[in-house]
């Protein structure tokens, strides 16, 4: 037999388990092509082929389970069942297609479907469920209760009619380490109260937990919780209010997202709450009061203030507190977003306090601030030492929005304002992704872009404006010659014609390897991953 | 302190402590003796493969430790290997086993996962006759069953 193979294949030699390991890299197509390469390759991966359905793959013609769910030929694939780790299923779209029922068809057709397959399905580790139009049945939320082995659930049913029996799944609360409910968990109706558990019920293990702000209370049973985000899109009147103080529960949190936090009421709550959590690494949200951010700056000042006296405090004020070390909230903030600064705000108070926070924090890893800032409130002006003023020397990534109002001044004053901008930044020893957001960004030599030479370990740099700009091959071939780790690279909007010429610079330059011009959707905390 | 790794044929090969503790296998062994300059035995590395095996530990030293993911989710794991790492993987096909099989029996997960990703680069896009081909496995099928595995599978194709 050894006489037909060539001495060289040793791949019928590798262990099972490393043919696991190359499979875990293969795509659908690829693995069912391994699965008809031999006999070894076929009971090897098998498994692997099973682990994940899509959607589409469970409405292609040839899935093996057939719409009736009772005939034999489906029943004889239950024993690959037990084989399925994770189902996504991002829309219902496709059923309603193919169907032409009308929608109560779709929705019990589905729902029994579903429950069918998740009562054999005993290893599911992974369920995300998105649906556009309506709940599911009954019979879905008590097979779902039953899984043994399942840890992260997504629902996403955004139609408020949808009435889900979330009591009914209390039992699989205390299995799951991550759970996303996105929809109408509460029947309003008869109960303004949010639904607890009661006292009986094991405790929760949940890690990781998105929800609206109905389901805060939730909370309240997750003392392993690290991750935490609140959607408040909800702004229907009769709604209990729900404290953040519940979060001090979660003496584990790492990671905090307010998106549209807006209950001015909850501000003490807020800053006592955020001083408790002192593993907090990561908080993202967006400013819609002023106080949000005094609170991350001085929630002390906060705590011991009467409201009125918050309302008319000002960081601009001469006498303004320089927080304590030991009484900051989230001492060990490393990650912090601020997307967005509601109109009304106070811009240039709130731009001193992220000044401020950029000065105070040392721990600080990354730093976005998708909103507008106006850079001679947070870079030090000409005249200014740059190396005291930020504290943030780890700084790793560093996304920032720069005003429109620049565009129209003149080149010396444009060149004035950029100096100082690649000063601060060229400090930054640590920092991987740059991201700058503006009109029009200067970069020829009089702006000082050469300063970002101190930044040595810059991987990804990102210039987006609005207006096209061109580069000139020097600029590029200085820029190359600054950045050495350079692998990533994003200069939009470009003139026409100029993104080939910089494509053969970069080639020219012997960094062809750098990834230039994909588009610039990613996060920028990617490096931090 | 420098560390002595002896391949299976013999031959010794004097690292960095920091560059053998790459290898789990070997940091666990290092614990395990403590202070010692005896010389570690690796049985099951030739001096071929250990040398290719140390220059990727020298060139990966200064790496964070990599957390293991929980992840089960397919669509997170990316087949995207660094440039470096490529270069370094361009090797015939026999040394390319022989390092993913050293790098599973050193417990260094970042080469295991290179190696694989570079083996799974090769399988993808190949039809099942290119993929016997290009490893020299024996299809032990009957036409029939070929036939019926095909047919069974045709789902997984759709994405």
């Amino acid at each position: 037999m050894t006489s037909e193979r060539h001495p060289h294949s040793v791949v019928a030699h590798v262990p099972t388990e490393l043919l696991l390991a190359i499979g875990q890299f293969l795509n659908g197509p690829s693995l069912a092509h391994c699965l008809q390469v031999c006999r070894q390759w076929h009971c090897t991966l098998q498994p692997l082929v099973w682990s994940t359905i899509s959607e589409y793959q469970w409405h292609s013609k040839s899935f093996p389970i057939q719409l009736n769910i009772n005939t034999s030929k489906d029943l004889a694939l239950s024993p690959r069942l037990p084989l399925i780790r994770q189902i996504t299923w991002e829309d219902n779209n496709l059923v309603s297609l193919k169907w032409k029922g009308s929608r109560a068809v779709s929705r019990q057709f589905t729902g029994a479907r579903l429950a069918w397959l998740l009562q054999r399905t005993l290893n599911l580790a992974s369920l995300s469920l998105r649906r556009s139009c309506d709940g599911f049945a009954p019979v879905f939320y008590r097979a779902l209760a039953d899984l043994p082995n399942l840890r992260r659930l997504h629902i996403h049913i955004p139609l408020h009619k949808a009435r889900i029996p979330i009591e009914d799944m209390f039992p699989l609360f205390s299995r799951l380490h991550e759970l996303y409910l996105a929809g109408c968990w509460y029947n309003h109706e008869k109960s303004t109260e949010p639904l607890l558990p009661n006292e009986k019920t094991t405790p929760w293990r949940l890690k990781s937990l998105r929800c609206t702000r109905l389901d805060l209370a939730l909370t309240r049973y997750c003392p392993d919780l690290t991750f935490f985000e609140m959607y408040t899109f909800d702004h229907r009147s009769g709604i209990p209010p729900v404290s953040l103080r519940f979060l001090l529960d979660c003496p584990k949190l790492e990671t905090v997202k307010l998106p549209n936090y807006t209950r001015k009421n909850d501000l003490v709550d807020m800053a006592e709450t955020f001083r408790s959590l002192k593993a907090l690494r990561s908080l993202y949200f967006n400013v819609n009061l002023r106080e949000q951010l005094v609170f991350l700056y001085a929630p002390d000042f906060l705590l011991n203030k009467p409201q009125q006296l918050i309302d008319t405090y000002s960081l601009s004020h001469p006498s303004t507190p320089v927080p304590d070390q030991e009484l900051m909230s989230a001492p060990l903030l490393e990650h912090l977003h601020v997307n967005h600064i509601t109109a009304g705000v106070d811009r240039e108070d709130s731009f001193r306090i992220l000044c401020n926070i950029l000065k105070t924090r040392v721990n600080l890893k990354s730093f976005r601030v998708s909103e507008p800032i106006n850079p001679t409130h947070i870079f030090a002006q000409p005249g200014q030492e740059a190396r005291d003023s930020w504290g943030c020397k780890s700084l790793v990534s560093l996304f920032l929005s720069l005003p429109m109002s620049i565009y129209s001044k003149t080149e010396v004053e444009r060149t004035a304002f950029w100096y100082p901008i690649y000063r601060q930044i060229g400090q930054l020893s640590k920092l991987q992704s740059l991201t700058i957001l503006c009109d029009s960004v200067q970069k020829d030599k009089g702006s000082g872009i050469q300063q970002l030479v101190g930044s040595t370990g810059l991987k990804r740099l990102v210039l987006c404006g609005s207006a096209d700009s061109e580069w000139t091959r020097e600029e590029i071939m200085d820029l190359l010659s600054a950045l050495p780790k350079l692998k990533e690279l994003q200069l939009k909007p470009l003139r026409k014609g100029n993104f080939l010429q910089i494509k053969s610079w970069l080639c020219e330059a012997g960094r062809s390897d750098i990834i230039f011009g994909k588009q610039w959707g990613r996060e920028s905390s990617d490096f931090l991953a | 302190m420098p560390v002595i790794l002896v391949s299976s044929d013999n031959q010794d090969f004097k690292v960095d402590k920091e560059v053998a503790e790459r290898s789990i296998l070997i940091k666990n062994m290092l614990e395990d003796v403590g202070e010692s300059d005896s010389p570690i035995p690796l049985p099951n590395v030739t001096a071929a493969v250990l040398t290719k095996v140390i220059e990727y530990c020298e060139h990966h030293r200064n790496d964070p430790v990599q957390v293991p993911e929980e992840t089960d989710d397919p669509r997170k794991r990316s087949n995207d290997i660094e440039e470096w790492d490529m270069k370094f993987m361009q090797v015939d096909q026999e040394m390319l086993f022989e390092i993913i099989l050293a790098a599973n029996y050193l417990d260094i997960k970042p080469l295991l996962d290179v190696g694989c990703k570079t083996v799974a680069n090769i399988i993808k896009g190949k039809t099942p006759e290119e993929i016997r081909k290009a490893f020299n496995i024996v299809n032990d099928f009957t036409p029939e069953e070929e036939a019926q595995i095909k047919k069974e599978n045709e789902w997984a194709e759709d994405r």
